[in-house]
């Protein structure tokens, strides 16, 4: 009987919408810096050395590719606790819905890079330039899947899949919000299990296309899954951020609690080790076997300048983190936790930094060419990306109004 | 099969347990454990059950006479643990030429059998500490039977690498002992990592697996207490059975007594447990997969194989539990109540997840083998579903990933005996899975002068059919033996284990079997 009473209250308007114009500065801020960042980019681009105008692209790219990680591993929480029937994560689902819808922004954010693969074949997927390809055995065994018509097909394939499982899911769950039909619960679930599928294969084969395509001689059947760990791992740290955020400005008390961000923090730290465990298998079979057309790859990313970067990933992507959420205090600390998730977003984007941007120079003995490009390269994308999200997340209310799960998740208790 | 629904005819079969027996059953979801609606949670215990009904039924499978299936299946799988002996000491007495093993190809069987049985151990480990951790509840009526498995399962495992060496009186080799002239095993091959691996996993399994079933043995001690004058006859024999069940059962309790401190402790125990074992779950499979993935083998070296592997592990390890759980689930009395259909049907969920997960991975190698343009690793593939063995191969893909796809239909997950079928093909299809990726990478090698062809001797067919009565032995022991079920756990999963059911959650209060549940 209780239960009603204090369910309604917690449902307060006050508690579970933002405030009127709440974050508007800080979203126009940030889409400005954002379009700044894309200009300075396109500056530094079009006015640099010979290699600008391809270091200027990759790291447009690392940022699209970063973003579009968090967007997905959204989605992919999303059909889970859809799947699992998870009612521990009813009050938090919002926030991960959040990330998924915005699969359009991606593609906005897509249309540049699609733009260049016409305008200026091999600038950044070099299989592109005929000149460079050509007589090249290896290129010529792939030209039935690297090929120009059937990248732009799929491309378009793969943004139709994940719109499309995003905007149903959205309009489901919205749609719940306002009629609190228990049974929409049962048709997101139904809808989640061939979503997952598709999911998957859309997000593998863009993986193959857009990252490890930049390298069109490599390959590694491990990559999709990188892919994904990498994405989830960041869709925790952001959506715990956004939360601990929320909660900062005086909302989801009561919604969001100790408890919920006590089990974010222990996925967090799970997803740590995941993210390490693959990129773990992924190396070291691949520098065990030392087969020179995959090591290439790696060793590239162990020479000079670049293996600095791939020390500083495995301290600080994983062995620092691992440390900091271990202890079962720290994963119940806003504070800690909120300087986890941030730091692990910033990892996010040195760990793309170390997946595509090697690929500036063919010659390893060129080192890193470290410059400005690569500060303000993703900066365009990740900011008005982030801009966008907190519009997103203002209009909306932060919590799966009337899910029928609600109630359990308010009540959530972790004992141990 | 009578048109009573289970739960009714447990209550029947248990007459004067609970006399209480009330439950209504819906028209639609039967007894309530398919119940679709979000708001409420499915019972997990049926036939309205009181702490002492739970502790009756489950100590009952142990002291009251094992069912009539028992002792002909226990001879069965008696006589084929002995062909297995048997064939064991003839390979150990004669050689390994008793086997059809020869250039090129030098691992067949008994690889394929040991990783067969270490992939069917990754079920009990992930219910037992994946998903306690996960908070499932539901795995309270599946993880002690689960881990057992596991560790039968080990066993089997174990065997053969240790016999397929050789001279198996040098298999000490592989402990990182220095024999002749300070000679170390190589710390930089798989195999020895395997070594460490499987024995720490069967370690730690075998730890986790005792230590949750203490409380419940201590049960059966205090109960045995009370029968102390209970004997069997062996022939002409007298046998004291209940002075040796109190005995044995107090041996094996530890000086359990129930107190405050002894659950503390306990508690504390299980959910390090639990964390230790999670990564071993992924270790174990991972690091059996780098035996075949650190080489330069086609079809062997591909980096997708570690988590490729442990989804078959446990997709295979699931599909075990189940071809296990399904037949006892109807020899034993009020087993119903505490192993659902919710409970298979979770299962077969899991089956067709990682059923999907083992197909897309299938799809990911084939795909990269044209994309890598290596033209030995496309060979290979192609040599797999085209070549001499393609029988293998297609048996492989429509067991593993066709077979599972019929459990998107309702009726097919939930319907025990259709169940328990696809469970056999799974099983079928993952022990292709090994013997495909082991002899068709083999037994075509760089050079066509190195190529043969790979039969199985009946010596290896027996030691393999004889592996599978190594394991029911076990199994049956273990059932006859001791608690099935974690007693303690599953009293907690009742609805009366929460006290304040009521006063946070009215929509409960109105389903009678319905209660919270954590996850």
């Amino acid at each position: 009987m209780s239960h009603h009473a204090d369910t309604s209250a917690l449902m307060s308007r006050d508690n579970v919408t933002q405030a009127p114009g709440a974050g508007k500065m800080l979203s126009v801020a940030l889409i400005a810096v954002g379009v700044v960042a894309l200009a300075l980019t396109l500056i530094g681009g079009m006015t640099g050395d010979s290699y600008a105008a391809r270091a200027a692209m990759l790291n447009y790219h690392i940022g699209f590719i970063a973003v579009l990680a968090v967007t997905l591993g959204g989605m992919a929480f999303v059909m889970i606790s859809h799947q699992t029937g998870a009612g521990w994560s009813a009050g938090l689902r919002r926030q991960f819905e959040n990330l998924m819808s915005m699969v359009p922004i991606c593609a906005v954010l897509f249309l540049p890079i699609f733009a260049l693969c016409f305008l200026s074949p091999g600038l950044l997927f070099k299989w592109m330039d005929a000149a460079y390809v050509a007589g090249d055995p290896i290129y010529d065994h792939k030209r039935a899947y690297l090929n120009m018509p059937f990248f732009a097909v799929r491309a378009i394939l793969f943004f139709a899949v994940w719109a499309g499982l995003a905007f149903v899911l959205m309009r489901l769950s919205l749609k719940q919000d306002e009629t609190g039909d228990k049974w929409l619960t049962r048709s997101m679930r139904r809808f989640s299990a061939p979503g997952i599928l598709l999911f998957a294969l859309a997000t593998a084969f863009a993986s193959f296309d857009w990252i490890m395509g930049l390298d069109f001689h490599w390959f590694s059947t491990m990559f999709p899954i990188y892919y994904f760990a990498q994405g989830i791992l960041a869709a925790f740290a952001a959506v715990t951020l956004i939360l601990l955020v929320n909660r900062r400005a005086g909302r989801l008390q009561g919604v969001v609690t100790e408890e919920h961000f006590h089990d974010l923090g222990k996925l967090i730290f799970g997803f740590i080790v995941f993210w390490a465990y693959i990129s773990f298998s992924q190396y070291f079979l691949i520098w065990y076997a030392n087969i020179p057309e995959e090591t290439a790859f790696m060793s590239r990313r162990r020479t000079g300048e670049w293996m600095s970067v791939s020390v500083v990933l495995v301290a600080l992507k994983f062995i620092v983190p691992f440390l900091v959420m271990l202890p079962r205090p720290n994963r119940r600390n806003p504070v800690i936790l909120a300087a986890v998730c941030a730091w692990l977003l910033v990892m996010h984007l040195v760990d793309f930094f170390w997946v595509i941007r090697p690929e500036l120079f063919s010659s390893v003995a060129r080192g890193m060419g470290f410059s400005w490009l690569d500060i303000v390269g993703p900066i365009g994308p990740v900011a008005i990306y982030a801009g966008v999200l907190i519009r997103t997340i203002a209009s909306r209310p932060l919590v799966c109004l009337k899910d029928p799960r609600l109630p359990q998740a308010l009540h959530h208790k972790n004992y141990i | 099969m009578s048109a009573l629904h289970p739960d009714r005819k447990t209550a029947e079969r248990l007459a004067g347990l609970s006399s209480d027996n009330d439950v209504v059953l819906d028209p639609v979801t039967g007894d309530g454990t398919l119940i679709e609606d979000p708001t409420v949670q499915a019972p997990l215990v049926l036939g309205n059950r009181s702490f002492a009904s739970v502790t009756d039924t489950i100590c009952g499978w142990v002291e009251n006479p094992q069912p009539k299936y028992w002792t002909p299946l226990f001879l069965v799988s008696g006589m084929l643990a002995t062909v297995a002996t048997l064939m064991i000491v003839y390979l150990i007495i004669t050689g390994v030429g008793v086997w059809g093993l020869n250039t090129p190809i030098g691992w067949g069987f008994d690889i394929t059998n040991f990783v067969f049985w270490v992939g069917i151990g990754h079920a009990g480990t992930l219910i037992s500490a994946i998903l306690c951790i996960l908070k499932q509840k539901w795995r309270t009526s599946i993880n002690r039977a689960a881990e057992a498995m596991t560790i039968f399962a080990v066993i089997c495992a174990g065997t053969f690498p240790g016999i397929h060496v050789g001279r198996v009186w040098f298999v000490w080799f592989v402990f990182p002992i220095p024999n002749y002239n300070w000679i170390w095993p190589n710390f930089r091959s798989p195999l020895l990592w395997d070594v460490f691996a499987v024995s720490t996993y069967f370690t730690v399994s075998l730890l986790f697996w005792y230590m949750g079933m203490i409380p419940d043995i201590a049960t059966l001690r205090d109960r045995a207490m009370k029968r102390l004058d209970k004997s069997g006859r062996l022939l002409f024999l007298k046998i004291p059975t209940g002075k040796i069940a109190a005995y044995a059962y107090g041996l094996m309790a530890f000086g359990w007594r129930f107190n405050y401190r002894g659950w503390w402790n306990y508690e504390k125990a299980y959910i390090l447990l639990a964390g230790m074992s999670t990564p071993l779950v992924l270790s174990v499979h991972s690091i059996v997969s780098f035996d075949f993935a650190v080489s330069i083998l086609p079809g062997w070296h591909t980096t997708i194989f570690p988590p490729y592997f442990v989804a078959g592990a446990i997709f295979s390890g699931f599909a075990m539990v189940l071809t296990l759980m399904i037949p006892m689930r109807s020899m034993y009395p009020g087993m119903k109540d505490f192993l659902t259909l919710r409970h298979i049907e979770n299962m077969c969920k899991i089956i067709t997840v990682t059923g999907l997960m083992v197909g897309f991975a299938y799809a990911m190698e084939f795909f990269i083998a044209w994309y890598g343009a290596n033209e030995y690793e496309l060979y290979a593939f192609k040599n797999r579903a085209f070549g001499p063995y393609w029988w293998a191969y297609w048996t492989m893909v429509t067991c593993n990933v066709i077979s599972p796809q019929v459990f998107w239909f309702k009726w097919a997950r939930t319907t025990p005996w259709f169940i328990f079928i696809v469970t056999i093909f799974v099983n079928i299809g993952m022990w292709f899975e090994r013997f495909v990726i082991i002899v068709t990478s083999l037994h075509r090698d760089f050079l066509p002068s190195s190529w043969g062809m790979y039969t199985p001797t009946w010596v290896e067919i027996l030691t393999f059919i004889g592996s599978f009565g190594i394991f029911l032995s076990l199994f049956l022991l273990f059932v006859k033996f001791l608690p099935m079920m974690a007693i303690s756990e599953i009293k907690n999963v009742l609805p009366q284990a929460d006290p304040h059911a009521d006063d946070t959650d009215d929509a409960h209060a109105h389903n009678g079997a319905g209660h919270k549940e954590g996850a």
